[in-house]
């Protein structure tokens, strides 16, 4: 556990955030212990860890002899009885590190927040949590674990990653789609400019979708990128290709740049909903818990 | 193609700005990591190729828009002579060019071209179809002889015409013209010579000189204003006159205002300004070609020295004689001879003593009375011509002497008063005073009824009931009978002649129907009767609050008023210093631009003290030189222009008696008028900053939040 780790979010936000619950709309394989109804049944066999009891469990799954040692009521959980199995892909490509004026943090500092406050809300309601980042190439990978000591391992990984490269969404999801077993739920926190294989990553994401994974793609942007608000003569610099550049007027092109961003981007948003794909277009200057409220309360 | 300030096309130049601007821009550039850059390289392969064809065509529309204003304020014109001088084959034998430089040339006919400019225009057209050689005399403040034998080097005349503007004199250019045909007296024989002088249409219809006898000269005077009315407005003179009526201090000032041009002018505005500020604003209304004179009342307020002032009209084509300019003086003081005719040891049972405080300096520091009181036995040591008002106090009776050099005071402009008394013996002063008493006296008279008794309670006294409002000695009496006045208690008074034919106004008169003031003009002078007593003795108006002011209009009516002497210095005339003092040797004239002149003691003892350099018009400040003991400042003079020079109207007539004679260069003057461009220059302007604005719009309007829905999604 470092300072760096704990500075990740903070603990008010994540104290306010503390009511909600993720939930999945398809039934998730697993032993129906948690908010997650499972297709398996009576397969638990290794002990993982007490639970609190909490309202709409089944009472035949609380451990009594616990109750009467503690005079409170645990439900026992197995192992392989996690309801749901997440796998959060951050994107780290150097496209992320860029923050405009308006924006609370900068793209892969927001990613990263999300991703940490989603881990923690999955695990505090006994779910398993894994975490892929990826730039150019694949970073890290934590595999998912529901123990709630696990989030600090998440959260190491989160900080330790650096930003830069470019985007390889497509390289991620097709990483998780060959260690994700089970049915699981798939969240990538990207800007989505993968501009090396523009339409694979809707691609992949909807065959992971067929293979019955939920996935979730959340396109965080600054409000730079939305509404361009440049005026002078302006020499651009990419983030990703070094001495890539080009020198723009932007009160002429204005107009034609915000056309191409969102024929880009409703392009990317068409072709994920049609796959059942969920998306959730995000503006890093929107606070980080209006953010998490409003994805909770809409379709994650 | 030609430009009446071609020094303007510097501003040319100011054409290369915007592309400076655009490349300063462009290599300020600031360079940006943004992460969306393959967008912006998409978005410039579409707009790049419109954009820049924009900002090119919005940078050159500046560039012209700059250009274009350069352009238009050097003012082009076309001069479409060339093709007359062809025609014509030039201007054959010498000729002599008198240009006016006089100040009425200072008319603005077009903007800021002055006829001046106008005739220098013409002189150069007319050089260009010159065969023969030229010179130039110039009628500035004097005569100038530019060349002084004619020459072909016509580049000399134009620049001795451009180093000149107007001065400020007029009657020049009678002068010049006898000049030029002195020039024109060495040409030999059976060469064509003339004279060309371009002036005013006043200068036109003037007597110029004519030619030599027996010299074949042709004399051809041109009017520089093309026949075009040059309608002006102009401040003639301004005449000053005390109106110690109105309160110390206080001058009328009578500004005659003229109108030359055939339309009237309504409400024309015209301000008194003391020290540069507005002291007054008024209107006048002229009639084409009528004088009016416009009164004003001003009164220099704490002020011991005196005041540049000026009365001003509204600006015209010819501003020179738009003021006139005259030094305000603080008010003179009101001396005042009181003859006491009943002295007392007991203060204030002195006929003058209520008098003398009415008009003391703490009670009447506005009147600023100057009082020297005798008894009738010195009066005759004292000249009444040294005074303002001669206050003959309940004096018994006036010698056949005195009595002929009251008269003689009062007819040359003097004031008298004369008051009742118990002393007074009515048959000497009316065979004494019969030329100037508004009225013979008659008797005294108890007031009241005879049979009243003060155990019964009777009325024995009047009171005044009759107010002549109108007279100015009641002016600053807003409402006198409801006053003090009225409250006052008259016991006894002087029965008047009665007659019908009686002379004077009676300014205040008794319930009982006797007049109490009169007041009568004689000639110059003024005379006041009052039928009671100036103290106590024969009433209570000396205790009345109304007392006061009563004595200082009294004596502020009857102050001498003397014309002042206003009649201007002309500019270039000797200007009179008005220096009395014997201590002073030297005096400092400080002129209008500030420039500091000295001029010594005439060496003759009668000889007048003499400043001659007024070469320009305003006030001239004049000094002590060394300041002395108690005199620092010289009343100072003001100059002023010439107003004859302010009708520039030429005669109805259009065509001038040697119409004939000039027939060539009328020809090429007319060839040679100008079409000027700068109308058409500030049209284009115009339409160039209309497309400017639409090439703006246009940009503004795509820069709407075309991507808004992006955020919301």
């Amino acid at each position: 556990m470092t300072s760096a780790a704990e500075k990740l979010v903070d603990p008010k936000l994540l104290a306010r955030l503390a009511g909600l619950g993720v939930k999945v709309r398809q039934a998730m394989e697993g032993v129906l212990t948690g908010q997650h109804k499972s297709p398996h049944h009576g397969s638990s066999v290794e002990f993982a860890q007490h639970r609190e009891y909490a309202p709409g469990d089944e009472i035949k799954h609380i451990d009594w002899k616990a109750y009467a040692k503690s005079d409170r009521f645990h439900i026992k959980q197995f192992e392989d009885e996690t309801n749901l199995r997440t796998y959060l892909c951050v994107d780290t490509s150097g496209s992320m590190g860029y923050r405009g004026a308006r924006g609370t943090e900068s793209k892969g500092r927001y990613a990263a927040q999300m991703a940490a406050v989603l881990a923690w809300l999955l695990l505090r309601q006994g779910d398993a949590v894994g975490l892929l980042t990826f730039g150019e190439r694949l970073g890290a990978y934590v595999p998912p674990r529901a123990r709630p000591d696990h989030y600090w391992h998440l959260a190491r990984t989160l900080v330790d990653t650096p930003v830069g490269g470019q985007t390889d969404a497509v390289g991620a999801l097709e990483r998780v789609a060959e260690v994700a077993a089970r049915r699981s739920l798939v969240v990538l926190l990207t800007d989505g400019f993968d501009f090396n294989s523009p339409g694979r990553m809707a691609a992949v994401a909807r065959q992971l979708r067929r293979r019955n994974h939920r996935v979730v793609v959340f396109q965080i942007l600054d409000p730079d990128e939305v509404d361009f608000p440049f005026k002078d003569l302006t020499v651009f610099e990419d983030m990703e290709v070094a001495d890539d550049r080009a020198l723009a007027d932007p009160r002429g092109m204005r107009e034609a740049y915000l056309d191409e961003i969102r024929a880009y981007c409703d392009g990317l948003k068409r072709d994920l909903l049609e796959g059942d794909v969920g998306y959730r277009r995000v503006v890093t200057s929107t606070p980080l818990d209006r953010t998490i409220i409003d994805a909770l309360g809409g379709r994650a | 193609m030609s430009f009446f300030a071609p020094l303007m096309l510097l501003g040319l130049l100011a054409a290369a700005i915007p592309p400076i601007i655009h490349l300063i821009h462009r290599r300020k550039a600031q360079v940006v990591r943004f992460p969306a850059l393959e967008f912006i390289r998409r978005s410039n392969k579409k707009t790049a190729r419109t954009f820049r064809l924009r900002q090119l065509l919005l940078m050159l529309l500046r560039s012209l828009l700059l250009a274009g204003l350069a352009f238009a304020v050097a003012r082009p014109f076309i001069d479409r002579g060339a093709a007359t001088t062809a025609a014509l084959g030039g201007m054959q034998g010498v000729t002599v060019f008198v240009v006016d430089a006089t100040w009425p040339m200072a008319y603005r006919v077009d903007g800021d071209e002055t006829l001046y400019d106008r005739a220098r225009f013409q002189v150069g057209t007319l050089l260009a179809r010159l065969s023969g050689p030229a010179a130039l005399v110039i009628a500035h403040d004097r005569a100038e002889v530019v060349v002084e034998s004619p020459t072909q080097d016509f580049e000399a005349l134009r620049k001795a015409l451009e180093q000149r503007t107007p001065g400020h004199r007029v009657g020049s250019l009678g002068e010049a013209v006898a000049r030029a045909y002195d020039l024109l007296g060495e040409v030999p024989e059976g060469v064509a010579r003339r004279v060309v002088v371009l002036t005013t249409p006043a200068g036109v219809a003037s007597a110029l000189p004519p030619p030599p006898a027996g010299s074949n000269i042709e004399r051809v005077p041109v009017d520089v204003a093309e026949g075009a009315p040059l309608p002006n407005r102009a401040v003639l003179d301004v005449a000053l006159r005390p109106a110690p009526e109105l309160g110390a201090g206080q001058w009328r000032v009578d500004a005659r205002v003229a109108n030359y041009s055939a339309e009237p002018a309504q409400k024309l505005p015209v301000h008194l300004e003391v020290e540069g500020k507005v002291l007054v604003r008024g209107f006048v209304d002229l009639a084409p070609g009528a004088e009016a004179t416009k009164t004003f009342y001003a009164r220099l307020e704490d002020r011991a020295e005196p005041a540049k002032a000026a009365v001003v009209i509204e600006g015209d084509a010819l501003p020179g004689d738009d003021r006139r300019v005259f030094w305000l003086q603080p008010a003179p003081r009101i001396k005042v001879l009181a003859v006491n005719g009943d002295p007392h040891p007991t203060p204030f049972r002195d006929e003058l003593f209520y008098f003398e405080r009415a008009v003391a300096p703490r009670t009447a520091a506005d009147a600023r009375v100057q009082l020297t009181i005798v008894d009738s036995d010195t009066f005759d040591r004292h000249s009444p011509a040294d005074f303002d008002v001669v206050l003959l106090a309940n004096v018994p009776a006036v010698s056949p002497e005195q009595a002929r050099r009251l008269e003689a005071f009062v007819r040359g402009g003097g004031g008298l008063w004369i008051t009742m008394g118990d002393k007074v013996q009515r048959e000497g002063l009316n065979a004494a005073l019969a030329a100037l008493l508004p009225r013979s006296l008659r008797d005294v008279r108890q007031a009241g009824d005879a049979a009243a008794t003060a155990e019964g309670g009777d009325r024995r006294t009047a009171r005044l009931s009759l107010f002549d409002r109108a007279h100015p000695i009641l002016r600053p009496f807003p409402d006198p009978a409801a006053g003090s006045l009225a409250r006052a208690e008259v016991r006894r008074y002087m029965l008047l002649d009665p007659s019908p034919d009686a002379g004077g106004e009676v300014v205040l008169g008794l319930d009982e129907g006797a007049p109490y003031l009169l007041t009568r003009a004689v000639d110059e002078g003024r005379v006041a009767l009052l039928t009671g007593s100036l103290d106590r003795d024969w009433g209570d108006l000396a205790i009345r609050p109304a007392y006061v002011p009563l004595v200082q209009q009294v004596l502020r009516y009857l102050t001498r008023v003397a014309e002042v002497d206003t009649t201007p210095v002309l500019v270039g005339r000797p200007a009179p210093l008005p220096v009395e003092d014997p201590r002073v040797r030297r005096v400092q004239v400080k002129t209008p631009d500030g420039t500091l002149h000295t001029v010594d003691k005439p060496r003759e003892p009668e000889a007048p003290w003499v400043f001659a350099a007024t070469g320009a018009p305003g006030h001239y400040a004049v000094s002590p030189d060394p300041p002395l003991p108690g005199l620092t400042a010289l009343p100072g003079f003001a100059v002023a222009l010439d107003p004859t020079g302010s009708d520039l109207r030429g005669p109805d007539v259009a065509a001038p008696a040697t119409a004939e004679a000039g027939a060539d260069v009328r020809a090429a003057l007319a060839g040679g008028r100008r079409t000027e461009l700068w109308h058409g220059a500030l049209l284009a302007l115009f339409a160039l900053l209309l497309g400017e604005a639409v090439l703006l719009y246009r940009r503004r309007a795509q820069r709407a939040d075309a991507f808004d829905g992006l955020a919301q999604a």
